[in-house]
């Protein structure tokens, strides 16, 4: 058990499935050789099979006596070979072959883009983002022989020591959310590293700064000011994904808790589903029933002139609001911070807090402040300068 | 009476028992080797080479480990046929020629670039197959060599007694590792020359073992990839002495 665990909620409610977090990291992480195929954040639409195929049907995980439950290992066709375009023929070479692939693609992630699920008149699907999900029970940490995999006692974040690591592959068959890849090129499994560098600097995760959705929030979870604190422990309207899966994943979803399927007359979520509640507790467990309850008590709430805190958290309206980054040195220089409401912390010297009002970290600021010089492009960025 | 029968019986046991065994006369096995003068090994990485055409060859016999994890492969009675023949340098360099038989030959991938002349600068090499794992074969000898070396836990030695490991994988190399334990491997300096190659269903790797003087005990290890054989999922030798 680490002293501190960074976490992350993503609400699926908002997400659209731009893709923009998945090239985020993309960008950042895995654009070196051997990495092609990998991705460490990716959005696939739900009800569906997912990257690579079929990871939640596999296995993985633990048994309920604590045993490993490992799965076979993915054949690259599951994760879908990435694609490579001659352009240098095309553009240079005197070719007047069109840009093909270099291969046929016959799977990919998110191949089944809005395929989803259909009932009678309703066909039905939501995007579910997934990252590693940094657990607190690692399977993958339990299951590698080299003890190459550790969790960092500072903030929970597993890593693979790619010196120690020697490729045998015993973590990708454990882990049951299938968020660690193989990397042939230099022989080791590769994995998410909640962007610790940023988060040392007190910069937000490249997936979370980019998204366009704010459907994001970070923070440690022990720390009573984090949003992730408020959604999950407080609220409790965020639920790890395969929680019968027992590695007691530290990414958490508020699950999607779409208007009923006929309307709004008189019917509730929870009477008239658009998403079959059977399709929700298989990725969240039965406690979602209870969140969307409660979310839809909220939602009456407001929509009768009441306030909601959930809900107005929930809107993530600026990264004050979604992010509570800490630095391992200012957690060190002020040991008691962390695990103290903001409204109680002494005077003395301004921590660096990203997500402190008034002290967003620059690159995220930009993207709402600074205009254009500063902007990422993304679908947002109209309305940010506006 | 019963009981005075019994303890007579006993102690008659232990008189006849012969003396425990010195260390000397652990149960190695023997590996017979050749002399050779040769001044360079370069020649004797050809398996054709003369030097090897007498050369003692050895029928090594080999085990399988049991299923270390849950859902690992279950021993189905199938062994490698290791064939081996040793050649002693004059420097006391043992040149080791391991022929053993694999059905299929499967390697480890470096990747691969598209479009094959593509500006590497662009285009990244690309991962091909996530699920392989490579032949691969191991000399297991005590850092401590010579023929009151001491036979180290077999697995991957022990503190007191670390070993060193000639680990080859076929599309890798040769690497020379130390270990002292399971799980404890390590860089272990510069890998020695070899040469390997597959023909007529199995392998032939020929490696170089410096100072490896009489009664140095070795022991060697074999992996099917296609068995998805990797670790400690594996075929295994009890301890030999080359002589």
């Amino acid at each position: 058990m680490s002293k501190h665990q960074y976490a992350m909620v993503m609400d699926l409610n908002k997400c659209i499935g731009c893709q923009t977090c998945t090239l985020a990291c993309k960008k950042q992480w895995t654009d070196g050789d051997g990495m092609d195929y990998m991705y460490w954040n990716n959005v696939e639409t739900h009800p569906g099979a997912g990257y690579p195929r079929d990871w939640h049907r596999i296995g993985g995980g633990f048994d309920a006596q604590r045993f490993l439950r490992p799965s076979s290992l993915p054949p690259l066709e599951d994760y879908g070979a990435a694609l490579e375009y001659d352009y240098g023929q095309r553009l240079y070479g005197g070719s007047n072959k069109p840009v093909m692939p270099h291969r046929l693609p016959d799977y990919g992630p998110n191949w089944e883009e809005d395929v989803g699920g259909w009932d009678t008149n309703n066909p039905y699907y939501f995007y579910l983002p997934r990252i590693c999900n940094h657990c607190t029970h690692p399977a993958c940490l339990e299951a590698c022989p080299r003890k190459a995999i550790y969790k960092r006692q500072e903030d929970g974040i597993v890593l693979i020591d790619q010196d120690r690591c020697r490729g045998y592959r015993y973590c990708i068959k454990a882990c049951p959310y299938k968020k660690i890849y193989f990397n042939e090129v230099t022989g080791k499994s590769e994995k998410c590293i909640f962007c610790y560098p940023r988060l040392e600097k007190g910069r937000v995760n490249a997936c979370a700064a980019q998204c366009p959705g704010r459907i994001r929030f970070v923070g440690l979870l022990d720390d009573p000011d984090s949003p992730v604190h408020k959604l999950v422990l407080k609220y409790k309207v965020a639920l790890g994904l395969f929680p019968d899966k027992g590695t007691h994943p530290n990414v958490y979803y508020v699950p999607p808790f779409n208007p009923p399927k006929e309307g709004f007359a008189g019917r509730s979520l929870l009477e008239d589903p658009r998403l079959p509640l059977a399709y929700l507790k298989y990725l969240f467990g039965p406690k979602v029933v209870g969140v969307i309850e409660f979310l839809h008590a909220e939602l009456v709430k407001v929509q009768s002139g009441g306030g909601s805190e959930v809900l107005q958290l929930l809107i993530g309206r600026d990264e004050g609001v979604r992010y509570r980054i800490v630095p391992r040195q200012v957690r060190e220089a002020a040991p008691g911070e962390v695990g103290r409401r903001t409204s109680d912390a002494p005077a003395g010297p301004a921590l660096t807090l990203m997500g402190t009002p008034g002290k967003a970290a620059p690159e995220v600021a930009g993207h709402a402040a600074a205009g254009a010089s500063n902007c990422h492009g993304c679908a947002l960025s109209a309305h940010c300068r506006a | 009476m019963r009981g005075l029968a019994l303890a007579l019986i006993i102690i008659g046991i232990v008189a006849l028992s012969p003396p425990a065994r010195a260390v000397d006369e652990s149960g190695a096995l023997p590996l017979p080797v050749k002399s050779v003068d040769a001044a360079t090994v370069t020649p004797l990485l050809d398996p054709d080479a003369p030097a090897w055409s007498d050369a003692p060859e050895s029928l090594l016999r080999f085990n399988r480990t049991p299923p270390l994890y849950v859902g690992d492969a279950t021993d189905d009675g199938h062994r490698p046929e290791v064939r081996m023949r040793a050649l002693r340098l004059p420097d006391g360099s043992l040149v080791l020629c391991a022929r053993w038989s694999d059905a299929t030959k499967t390697t480890s991938g470096r990747g691969v670039r598209y479009p094959d002349a593509g500006d590497p600068h662009i285009y990244p090499i690309h991962t091909e197959n996530t699920g392989a794992f490579p032949d691969a074969f191991c000399a297991m000898v005590p850092k401590r060599r010579g023929p009151q070396s001491p036979y180290p836990s077999m697995m991957m030695g022990e503190k007191a007694d670390p070993v060193e490991l000639y680990y080859w994988r076929a599309g890798v190399g040769l690497e020379l590792l130390a270990a002292h334990g399971r799980a404890s491997t390590a860089p272990g300096g510069t890998a020695q020359p070899f040469a390997a190659r597959y023909h007529d269903g199995g392998w032939t790797l020929i490696v170089v073992l410096p100072s490896l003087t009489p009664k140095t005990p070795l022991c060697f290890a074999v992996w099917d990839g296609e068995r998805q054989q990797r670790d400690g999922l594996k075929y295994f030798s009890l301890w030999y002495e080359a002589q």
